[in-house]
């Protein structure tokens, strides 16, 4: 029987985004929180980030919030979160 | 499996439940992407099928020619199709579309393709009555296109990355044309610096029409009309009352003649509208969509302590995207605006259809 073929319609990864890779253990690592401050979820924000320091353990934590739900973060924020060894981004809408 | 690479399949029923299988549709029928079908596609462009026309996020996929054919194929596109859906994909890789957030976001968004200038006649695109609906094969399948591009290349899946909350009936295909015969105005690609014998696609981010019904463009005049267009574009839920950018105003024939006929030019339409299409701040103080210090709440325009302070929806005169479409109507006026997704992406964006050799068809 003859065969139907079917050109696959989904796109193949940049080169840029292949090799990324699982993310480390935590533990022992700088660890960033970066979230939108929304007014909704400013407590469960904070037990959230308290629960990860407890079950992660890093080393060292800091927390950013950014005014704009929709938009990236200021440069300023990017270039300081890239000091961190994992960062976290959560926003709420 | 690389999901990336063709298949092949015994029959056409396998083929197509071969496709919902692998994830290649939202649940519509497609047509398989044959190679005799992807090869006619390609033959008319004359483009490398490898040639990237963008990365599509949030997966970051490359849309090469050679996708962009298989999904158009698969949407029912006819080959001519292509250099329209080409352009309303580099129209939404724009970095002020913003693609990421509308595949993503929790709002009930999709990407409008606008169709304008020579190409709705000659490409037989629906400008008339059912303009949202159905009746073309042009606007069905080019908008059908769009979608399986954002679906198939950039990964904003139903349910996963897209976390639409309500969706929009609007994700299955949403493409409109503009009526040149009945717009009294200048089209929608020259006011944004285009000739008006150019084909041009504008991408709107937008909420799905809500119709608009004036009452007899016969008897009214053109303030009553804009009293309506006014009051029913103002809601206290849209995005755009809490948090400006964009909104498309559809005016229907009889509306825009009437209009016109009273003197009012699309400027003239936009400042009425801006001034007329308000809500109180009494009444904005108790929607809580957005933080007071966010950068696009309506505090910063009004102040939120003087309770009868009137806020626009329309922030400024040019974010009220204007065009005519739709049939003539009985004895009343129908039109309908779509808002669109505040200032956080979706604004819209004009391209030209670049066609193969220059030469623009004729279906």
């Amino acid at each position: 029987m003859a065969k139907i073929r079917l050109y696959s319609p989904v796109g193949e990864e940049a080169p840029h985004a292949e090799g990324i890779v699982p993310l480390k253990d935590p533990r022992g690592s700088r660890v960033a929180f970066l979230f939108n401050g929304h007014v909704s979820v400013i407590p469960f924000w904070r037990h959230l980030e308290e629960e990860l320091k407890l079950a992660c353990e890093p080393a060292d934590t800091v927390t950013f919030v950014k005014p704009n739900t929709f938009a990236p973060a200021g440069a300023s924020t990017i270039q300081e979160l890239s000091q961190a060894d994992l960062a976290l981004v959560g926003v709420c809408a | 499996m690389d999901p990336t690479q063709a298949i092949e399949v015994d029959s056409i029923e396998e083929a197509h439940e071969a496709m919902y299988r692998l994830g290649w549709t939202d649940g519509l029928p497609v047509i398989p992407p044959t190679p005799r079908l992807v090869e006619a596609g390609l033959e008319y462009l004359q483009r490398d099928p490898q040639e990237v026309i963008g990365e599509v996020p949030p997966k970051n996929r490359m849309a090469t020619v050679e996708k962009v054919v298989v999904n158009s194929v698969m949407a029912g596109c006819l080959p001519e199709y292509i250099p329209v859906v080409i352009a309303a994909l580099e129209g939404m890789l724009d970095d002020s579309f913003n693609l990421n957030g509308i595949q993503a976001t929790t709002n009930c968004i999709s990407p409008l393709a606008i169709v304008t200038g020579p190409v709705v006649d000659k490409l037989g695109f629906n400008a008339g009555d059912n303009t949202f609906g159905g009746g073309s094969r042009a606007n069905a399948a080019v908008g059908r296109a769009i979608r399986l591009i954002l679906w198939n290349i950039g990964g904003g899946y139903a349910g996963e990355i897209d976390r639409a909350t309500l969706g929009h009936p609007g994700k299955y295909t949403y493409c409109i044309a503009e009526n040149s015969q009945d717009n009294p105005w200048e089209a929608i690609h020259e006011e944004r610096g285009f000739p008006a014998d150019t084909s041009c696609v504008t991408v709107f981010a937008c909420e799905a029409p809500h119709h608009i019904a004036t009452g007899s463009g016969y008897v009214l005049t053109g303030g009553d009309i804009l009293a309506v267009l006014a009051d029913s574009t103002a809601t206290a839920g849209a995005a755009t009352m809490n948090g400006g950018g964009q909104a498309l105003l559809i005016l229907g024939p009889m509306t825009a003649q009437k209009l016109a006929s009273d003197g009012y030019g699309k400027r003239e339409i936009r400042e009425e509208m801006q001034r007329l299409a308000t809500k109180p701040v009494k009444l904005m103080n108790s929607n809580k969509f957005l933080n007071p210090e966010h950068p696009f709440h309506w505090a910063r325009l009004v102040d939120p302590t003087d309770e009868d302070a009137l806020i626009p929806v329309i922030r400024e005169p040019e974010d009220l995207l204007l065009m005519v479409a739709g049939g003539w109507g009985s004895g009343s006026g129908f039109n309908a605006v779509c808002h669109g997704w505040m200032q956080a992406g979706g604004l819209a964006q004009t391209r030209p259809i670049h066609w193969p050799g220059g030469h623009e068809p004729t279906v």
